[in-house]
């Protein structure tokens, strides 16, 4: 035995008590991990890959949409490389708790715009060559294990067809991919013209927002003053921005949920000073005559206390490693389908030291009090106490 | 004439309940020589468990001289104190207080991880402690699953392990039956007797005390006759 086996042997005490209190701060540890990385996906803590790109919406709400006859204005103004139109779709596939991002896009425009999208020739020439065809995120395709040719019923319910029914078909011409963190989303994409010709009369020739590349060493900002000045006396007024500024709206749209998930996560870790303060006292009491014993061993009260601290440190530790694990096994699973919501969400080391210095924290403000008391231990009151 | 072992000279201790001050020893002289098995006996709150307390330093009087070896404990540090515990006494309690969590011969190791030796020499020395209580059997065993006789056997050992000329035992036989209670103070004898261990004990039990060399009995704070 050394001292460091002697302090270990210390969690043996109670085995399941231990065990317990392990598995409230894994859960509390997994928890900051999952919300550390949904509020850096809200924040927008994803890169542009090196492409500039606007985002053109209506200036009153999101909701109102934009008629083609801007996008077509807006693709002849100097400094604009390309334009594509983009539709928030909705709808859903087989149930309604399946969903995506659905965006009917323009097939040529899109890429052209989001040539960090990367896409097979093939693909491409497929999807180019049928108005019914679409263009799936690799990530979707393999979710639900569609085959190129495949026939993909969705259904709609933003958008009625033509003939009133809200049965979509399309045919999957093949799959994208997009580099880590980019902010292109992983969408089913279909064509903007196929959607056109059959949505329902009042929707025809409108888009819900437009994205524009522009020509290489653009001004963002004259483009921006362009477009908005352009429409500025239409019955449908634009409001332009980067698309960096454009995430960071949507970011502050949402804001409050981050705030909510902070506080949650504030009284979770409330909750935890408070149970692993019980649990640390709990100990401490249990322990008094075998602290008292190791004083009148010779132990100093300097290193007794030392030992309370380091055994509540290495408890806090241990539960935030078995979290932050924990967070690192869980993320695959949860990234796909809260990727499709936040655009971006991934755990970091960031994050994990983070974990790590608040359970620093919590172990030091938990272990502080028992510590200073097993310190000031009197050995022979401790000892006529026990002995009654 | 040598130095006695233990030297107490003029020892008052009080300590305060409430507004009031209670006196638990008043003007007390002691001196023990070395090689002695002292039996302290005397009612209960009669400060026989207070001035073991005070020899073996495990708290301090309120005034008075303690001499122990030539060392005045009284005006040491609280690490020096711990220090000198660790090396010149070993402590046997009436309820063991072996730590459950570790075996028998880690409990026995467990003064010497405040020694410089190394772990082999550590687990060989307790080894040979617990054989001397003649708990070698039993070294892997956890206070739970010994008798209460064997546990006080592997106090003692723990007690011996740093190899402390002085022994400062609070009823060691308290808590035991009588053939276990006759088998640990012949153990205390051999140390006594053998090792020449200088062995300060508090006991009730009149059967106990005969095993000691000197028997000295204590009311209200102070010293009474001294019988050999």
């Amino acid at each position: 035995m050394n001292r460091a086996t002697f302090i270990m042997n210390g969690f043996r005490r109670h085995t399941a008590r231990t065990i317990l209190t392990l598995a409230s701060l894994m859960i509390a540890f997994l928890l900051f991990m999952l919300i550390r990385a949904i509020s850096a996906g809200l924040a927008g803590g994803v890169t542009t890959g090196g492409v500039e790109r606007l985002v053109v919406d209506a200036r009153y709400s999101m909701t109102d949409n934009l008629p083609m006859t801007h996008i077509r204005a807006i693709s002849e103004l100097p400094g604009v490389a390309d334009v594509t139109p983009m539709v928030w779709f909705g709808g859903y596939y087989k149930d309604p708790q399946t969903t995506f991002t659905t965006l009917p896009v323009d097939p040529e425009g899109y890429f052209n715009v989001f040539p960090d999208a990367d896409v097979d020739p093939l693909s491409y020439t497929r999807f180019l060559a049928s108005k019914q065809a679409v263009l799936v995120h690799e990530t979707l395709v393999e979710k639900h294990a569609w085959k190129v040719g495949q026939v993909i019923p969705l259904m709609g319910d933003i958008w009625p067809k033509e003939d009133g029914s809200w049965d979509w078909e399309f045919v999957l011409a093949g799959s994208y991919r997009t580099a880590e963190g980019s902010r292109i989303p992983k969408a089913f994409l279909l064509r903007y013209d196929y959607f056109n010709d059959s949505v329902v009369e009042w929707v025809k020739d409108q888009a819900g927002w437009a994205v524009v590349s522009l020509v290489q060493g653009q001004d963002a900002q004259a483009v921006i003053d362009s477009i908005d000045s352009l429409f500025e006396n239409s019955s449908d007024p634009t409001k332009s921005m980067t698309e960096d500024a454009y995430g960071q709206e949507m970011a502050n749209e949402v804001g409050d949920i981050s705030l909510i998930a902070m506080a949650i996560l504030g009284a979770v870790f409330f909750t935890l000073v408070l149970l692993t303060n019980n649990v640390v006292s709990l100990s401490f009491h249990e322990r008094v005559a075998e602290f008292a014993t190791m004083k009148s061993l010779g132990f100093h009260d300097s290193a007794v206390a030392a030992m309370v601290m380091f055994e509540t440190l290495l408890l806090c530790l241990f539960g935030a490693a078995l979290g932050i694990v924990a967070g690192f096994l869980l993320e695959p699973h949860v990234q796909t389908s809260l990727a499709m919501v936040l655009g971006f969400f991934k755990m970091t080391w960031m994050h994990a030291i983070q974990a790590l210095a608040i359970a620093t924290c919590l172990g030091i403000v938990v272990g502080t009090l028992p510590a200073l008391r097993a310190r000031r231990l009197s050995i022979a009151q401790a000892l006529r106490k026990v002995n009654g | 004439m040598p130095e006695p072992i233990i030297r107490c000279r003029d020892v008052t201790h009080a300590y305060a309940r409430g507004r009031h001050t209670v006196s638990v020893l008043e003007q007390l002289n002691l001196s023990i020589d070395s090689g002695d098995f002292v039996a302290l006996m005397g009612p209960s709150g009669s400060g026989k468990t207070t001035l073991l307390n005070l020899i073996g330093g495990l708290e301090s009087p309120t005034s008075g001289s303690i001499k122990i070896q030539g060392l005045e404990i009284t005006q040491l540090p609280a690490n020096s104190l711990a220090d000198w515990r660790a090396a010149s006494v070993g402590f046997v309690f009436q309820f063991y207080h072996l730590l459950p969590v570790l075996s028998a011969i880690d409990n026995v190791g467990l003064p010497l991880l405040l020694t410089t030796l190394s772990r082999k020499e550590r687990a060989s020395r307790a080894a040979a402690a617990l054989e001397l209580v003649g708990l070698a059997d039993r070294s892997a065993h956890k206070p739970v699953e010994l008798s209460g006789g064997q546990q006080q056997r592997v106090a003692i050992a723990r007690a011996i392990v740093a190899d402390p000329q002085l022994l400062i035992c609070d009823e060691p036989t308290g808590d035991l039956d009588r053939q276990a209670a006759d088998e640990i103070l012949m153990l205390l004898q051999t140390l006594n007797q053998e090792l020449h261990k200088t062995i300060v004990m508090v006991t009730h039990d009149q059967l106990a005390a005969t095993y000691a060399s000197t028997v000295l009995h204590m009311d209200k704070g102070c010293l009474l006759e001294a019988a050999t």
